[in-house]
Formats: C-alpha cells, sequence, structure tokens
C-alpha cells in the first residue's frame, strides 16, 4: 500500500516559489474559514442596514447647514454614509492581521506558516487581500442601501467612482502599514483585540467619521489630532468625490492623495520593521504557539 | 548540494523565565547523518521539543549554531524551511484550519510549501487515500477524532517531500493500526526515499524498532548516544547470559556456572514451568557462552543459550533515574 504512496514522492520536483502564488494561497484559505462562519456575515450585514437606518433618522434632525459650511454637499446621510461604508476598510486595515495573527498563535496554525517557505511578507499581503474583499462586500452594500434604500445623493459617476477607488487604495496600504505595526506589537504581548479596537475608534472619531470637523476647531488639542490621521484625508477626498463629484483634477483631492501616499511610504516599511522586530522577540521568547 | 545531515554546535535555549532563567538545551552538540533515522529520547521538560523548534527555524537559539541540510538555522532560516517538514505530534491536532476540510488544508499548505499544483493535486489524493481520509476529506477538520487530526498533520508534513522530517512524536493519539502504519511509513521514507529523520516519541518500543542510533536527553543535554547496543553497553558493563535447561532441578548446574572464572555473578535460578533458567552476568560473551556449553555438556540437557539485552526502555530508566524531573 504505502510502495502505491510513494511512487508520488520519488521525482524531484522544483518548487514553485512564486510570492503572487503564495499570497493567493493566503488569500483563498482565508476566504474559505470566513465564508465558514455564516452567521457573521448575517449578522454584520443586518449590522450595517440598522446603522444606516439610524443615520437616516439621524440625518432628518441634522441642519443641512452645518454640513453645507464643511463642503461636504447637505445631506448629513450621505456624509454619514461615506463615514460608515469605509470604516469597515479602517477596521479591516488595523484589525485583520492582528487578530489573524493572534488566533493563529493560539491555534498553532502560525508555527506551521513560520516553518514554511512562504515569505512572512506574503502572507500579510494574503490576510490583507482576504481583508480588502470581504470590506468591499460591506462598503459596496453599504453604498448600495444608502443610496437606494435611503435615498442619499451620490456621485457614481465613472470619473468619481475612479478617483474614490484611488483614494481607496492609498487609504487601504496607509492604514494597513499601521495594521502590520501593531500586529508586530500584537506579537509579543498577544492582546490584539483591546488594543485595534481603541485604535480605530480613536481614527474613527478623528477623522470625522460622522460629524464634520469643523466641531473640533475649538479644541485646539483635538484638531491636531485630527490632522495627523491619515483616515482624514481619505474621508475628505472620498466625500468631495463621492458628494460633490470632484475628481483627479481637483486640488483638494491630489492633496489628499499625496498625503495618504506619504503615509503609506513611511507606514509600511515602518509596519513590516515592527513586524519583524515582534517575530524575533516571540522567537526568542519561545512564544510562536500559545496552545 | 546532497548534504541531508543535521548538525549542532554547542546549541543552547535559555528561557528567560520569571525569576530566573531557564536552560532548556544545554551547549548540545548532536551530528545525524544523512539519510539517518535518528531517535531522541528524553523525560518531559527535558528539551526535545525546544530544540526541534530551534532547528524549524521557529525558536532562536541563545548560543551556538546547527546546520540543517547544510543551512545555518539562524542565517539561512529560509533555506532550512525549504528542506524540512516538521510535525508537531504534541499539539494534539490544533496545528490545522479546523474550519477547512482535510483536502482544503492540504490544498492551502501546498500554496504556502511552494508545491506546484498538479504535483500537489496528486500527492493529496494519494496521501488521502494512504490515511484513510477520503471519506471525510471534505467535512471540517474540527469535526474530526484526533487521531484523524493527527494524520492530516502527517500529510501536510509530507506534502512537499522534503528530504528532512523532523517528527516531534508523530504517532501521539493514533490509535494502534494507524501508529503502526505510520511507523511503516516512516521506516520506508527512510529506507527507499533516504530521507533524514529525526523522531522523538515516548514510546520507547517505536524508537527501538525505527532508530539506528539513539540519543538520550535529560535537563538540556546528551546524556547517552549511540546505537541501541552501545546504549546497552552504557548500562551492562558485564553482559547477561541466560541458560535454559531441560528438568526441574538446576541447582547442580548453578553450582558449575558459578564457578567459572569468567562468570562475575549468578543473578537467578528458578524453575520456569518444566524447565529451568539461569541467568549470570558474564565478563566476555563471546567466550562465556561456548564455556558454559562445555561446561555444562553430558550432565545437563540445554534447551538453549543465549545473551540478554536490556530494552531500551531500562535503559532509559537506568540512564535517566539519577536525574530529578526539571
Ligand atoms: N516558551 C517557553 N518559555 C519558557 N519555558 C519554556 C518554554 N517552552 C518550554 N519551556 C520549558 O523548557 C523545558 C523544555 O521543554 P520542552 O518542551 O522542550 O521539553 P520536551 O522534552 O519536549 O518535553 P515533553 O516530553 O513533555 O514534550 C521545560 O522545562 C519547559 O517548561
Ligand atoms: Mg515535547
Amino acid at each position: 500500500m504505502d510502495n502505491q504512496l510513494i511512487t508520488y514522492f520519488q521525482d524531484n520536483v522544483a518548487p514553485d516559489k512564486s510570492e503572487v502564488r503564495q499570497i493567493w494561497g493566503i488569500f483563498w484559505g482565508q476566504l474559505k474559514i470566513f465564508m465558514t462562519y455564516r452567521t457573521w456575515v448575517v449578522t454584520d450585514t443586518f449590522n450595517t442596514i440598522v446603522s444606516i437606518a439610524i443615520y437616516y433618522f439621524l440625518s432628518l434632525q441634522v441642519q443641512p447647514s452645518q454640513i453645507a459650511a464643511s463642503g461636504y454637499g447637505t445631506s448629513y446621510l450621505a456624509f454619514s454614509l461615506i463615514g460608515i461604508a469605509f470604516a469597515n476598510y479602517l477596521w479591516f486595515c488595523i484589525n485583520r492581521i492582528s487578530h489573524s495573527m493572534q488566533s493563529e498563535i493560539r491555534e498553532g496554525t502560525f508555527e506551521t506558516i513560520a516553518s514554511s517557505p512562504i515569505r512572512m511578507r506574503s502572507y500579510l499581503f494574503g490576510q490583507a487581500a482576504r481583508g480588502f474583499l470581504v470590506g468591499l462586500y460591506y462598503m459596496v452594500g453599504a453604498l448600495a442601501v444608502g443610496v437606494y434604500g435611503f435615498n442619499a445623493p451620490l456621485h457614481f459617476e465613472p470619473a468619481a467612482l475612479l478617483t474614490s477607488s484611488l483614494v481607496l487604495v492609498f487609504m487601504v496600504l496607509s492604514h494597513l502599514g499601521l495594521g502590520i505595526f501593531i500586529a508586530g506589537i500584537v506579537l509579543v504581548y498577544k492582546q490584539a483585540d483591546p488594543v485595534t479596537f481603541m485604535v480605530s475608534l480613536f481614527m474613527e472619531f478623528f477623522a470625522g467619521a460622522l460629524f464634520p470637523l469643523q466641531l473640533l476647531s475649538n479644541y485646539p488639542p483635538l484638531a491636531i489630532a485630527s490632522e495627523l490621521m491619515p483616515y482624514t484625508y481619505a474621508l475628505d477626498a472620498l466625500r468631495k468625490s463621492l458628494i460633490q463629484g470632484a475628481t483627479l483634477a481637483s486640488q483638494d483631492i491630489l492633496f489628499d492623495l499625496a498625503v495618504l501616499v506619504v503615509y503609506a511610504v513611511i507606514l509600511l516599511p515602518l509596519g513590516l520593521w515592527s513586524f519583524n522586530v515582534g517575530y524575533d522577540r516571540i522567537r526568542t521568547e519561545g512564544t510562536t504557539s500559545s496552545y | 548540494m546532497n548534504d541531508h545531515s543535521i548538525e549542532t554546535i554547542g546549541i543552547t535555549k535559555e528561557y528567560p523565565g520569571k525569576e530566573k532563567p531557564l536552560v532548556a538545551v544545554d551547549h548540545t552538540d548532536l551530528l545525524i547523518r544523512s539519510g539517518e533515522l535518528f531517535g531522541l529520547l528524553g523525560p518531559n521538560g527535558a528539551g526535545k521539543t525546544t530544540l526541534i523548534k530551534m532547528l524549524c527555524t521557529l525558536i532562536l537559539p541563545t548560543e551556538g549554531t546547527a546546520k540543517v541540510g547544510g543551512y545555518d538555522i539562524v542565517k539561512e532560516a529560509a533555506k532550512v524551511r525549504e528542506t524540512i517538514g516538521w510535525l508537531h505530534g504534541e499539539t494534539g491536532g490544533r496545528a490545522l484550519y479546523w474550519r477547512l476540510s482535510a483536502r482544503d488544508n492540504l490544498r492551502f499548505y501546498a500554496y504556502i510549501q511552494n508545491v506546484p499544483s498538479d504535483v500537489a493535486r496528486k500527492r493529496i489524493e494519494a496521501l488521502l487515500e494512504f490515511f484513510d481520509l477520503k471519506r471525510e476529506a471534505d467535512s471540517l477538520v474540527k469535526d474530526y477524532s484526533t487521531g484523524m487530526k493527527v494524520r492530516v498533520m502527517l500529510a501536510r508534513t509530507l506534502l512537499p517531500n522534503p528530504p528532512i522530517l523532523l517528527l516531534d512524536e508523530p504517532t501521539v493519539g493514533l490509535d494502534a493500526q494507524t501508529a503502526i502504519e505510520t511507523r511503516k511509513l516512516i521506516q520506508t521514507l527512510n529506507r527507499e526515499l533516504h530521507k533524514t529523520i529525526l523522531l522523538t516519541s515516548h514510546n520507547l518500543y517505536e524508537v527501538e524498532k525505527l532508530c539506528e542510533r539513539v540519543a538520550i536527553i535529560n535537563t538540556g543535554k546528551i546524556v547517552a548516544l549511540g546505537t541501541m547496543d552501545q546504549l546497552a553497553h552504557l548500562i551492562h558493563e558485564a553482559k547477561t547470559v541466560e541458560v535454559r535447561l531441560e528438568g526441574t532441578d538446576g541447582e547442580a548446574a548453578t553450582q558449575i556456572i558459578q564457578q567459572l572464572d569468567l562468570i562475575r555473578r549468578v543473578m537467578m535460578s528458578e524453575r520456569s514451568g518444566d524447565g529451568w533458567i539461569i541467568r549470570a552476568e558474564v565478563s566476555d560473551l563471546d567466550s562465556a557462552i561456548p564455556r558454559i556449553a562445555n561446561a555444562l555438556a553430558g550432565n545437563f540437557r540445554i534447551r538453549g543459550i543465549s545473551e540478554i539485552r536490556p530494552h531500551l526502555e531500562e535503559i532509559f530508566v537506568k540512564i535517566t533515574e539519577g536525574n530529578n524531573h526539571g
């Protein structure tokens, strides 16, 4: 019986070291795992719809002039819808990798990856790719529910969509760097969720996901905090393109994009560095698993 | 490059403990030759898993170095990972994706272990077949028994066909039938595919049956190393000979044996069924057997005279009993 098995192992096959294939493998496996959590998908979808409905009713109370003063049109629903729809991306960028890292260390699968030929960065990008896809599902879903269910006035012209997609890509890249950076810390301390929850909430709040940032202008320290958040620039560009129809021809959009690029260029290498430091630290402590 | 050996030079692992550091592996030198099936034994906490995890690049040594397949485990970790297959049976089937099926787990690991897809497809089916997982191959691993999970882990380890296998308690949790099959497989992998295998196990019978050479490690140090014969000699400087006689009165024969000069002492002399058994320590095995046969010839009917070898278990206990558990 084992002679038959042995025949499949006699030839010397050259390994397929393609990094794209490694990333695809992680993406594929993680997505398959995600799909087994059906109830989770259902409750999250439900939560998205409910929160949009809540903001719809809130929007009936907010004075259009307050929104208009910030340069994002006159609808609070459209304003907050962008905040909600893209918040998922913020959360996945910050949480995804730390969260998987923590559970893979607990389950012991992290060790099987760390002792395999796959490169760590392929693993990280594969995880990110799966988060990106699931984020897309919630984003498109939230926008569709807001626009078609509650009549939020958004621009879906090709130029606005193209602009916002580009902004999204750089928003993801800059925040991913931050997420990987946090993952490096989480590797060592193995407490992901409280940390990333605080960071995400903090960013969401200070970037003005749900209120115009003018409200912070009376509190200089808070205003400075909001100006330091890359998410602030992403939201600004997304709102200008999707609400006002601004394109890459707009100075404001180009400025926002430039800030995001700078953050991505700084944060991605910094993130990978922090991850490596954390990785070496747990290999020193012998805590690549915690079962 | 065809160097599939494992070599450690003064390798040491000190864990930063709460009060004082704990030395789990203590300046260990070990050379496992290319194509060898080598057993690593030791009581709980002796440092076996720590040593193996250093070899598979999951733990960084505090001091010393090691080469696996000719590659430095710290400086050339990526190369080492392409050369090894690691299995940690102690995890009890944890180190798998429980929310993927066995087949999907193997597909997943084919990607991250760089196994080309067409080859992977064939190997996965063959491995599922061999490990008797075909029927459940598409159910989620979380619903498997521990033994089934360990079989999936074994399949994963073999999938990339690595020349060096680091098998840390590969048969833990397997039923007798699967354990036997797995042992056979380990032997075949070594003999026919010339894999270098480092095996740890608390099943001494398994190690005795499979391994050419064995090292016993205790509190991080190698306390004995050699072939089974060499280890046996370590604890029995004098060898033991067993004489089986016909008839139920062996007292006279015992007297005669006792007087031979190469007999150190008679350890046992008693009736056994319809015969008699005498065991004696001798200083020289080769001449003892014919001398005893000569001395008894004529007066007694000899059923057999043979050497008694201690089992690995006996050796293991003798060697490690002096040391208290860490
Ligand atoms: N990450 C860690 N941090 C601190 N101490 C550790 C760590 N991992 C293992 N140890 C300690 O190091 C020693 C060696 O452990 P190891 O797991 O290598 O032993 P082992 O020989 O594999 O034992 P077993 O037969 O029980 O599997 C033990 O005293 C253990 O408690
Ligand atoms: Mg162990």
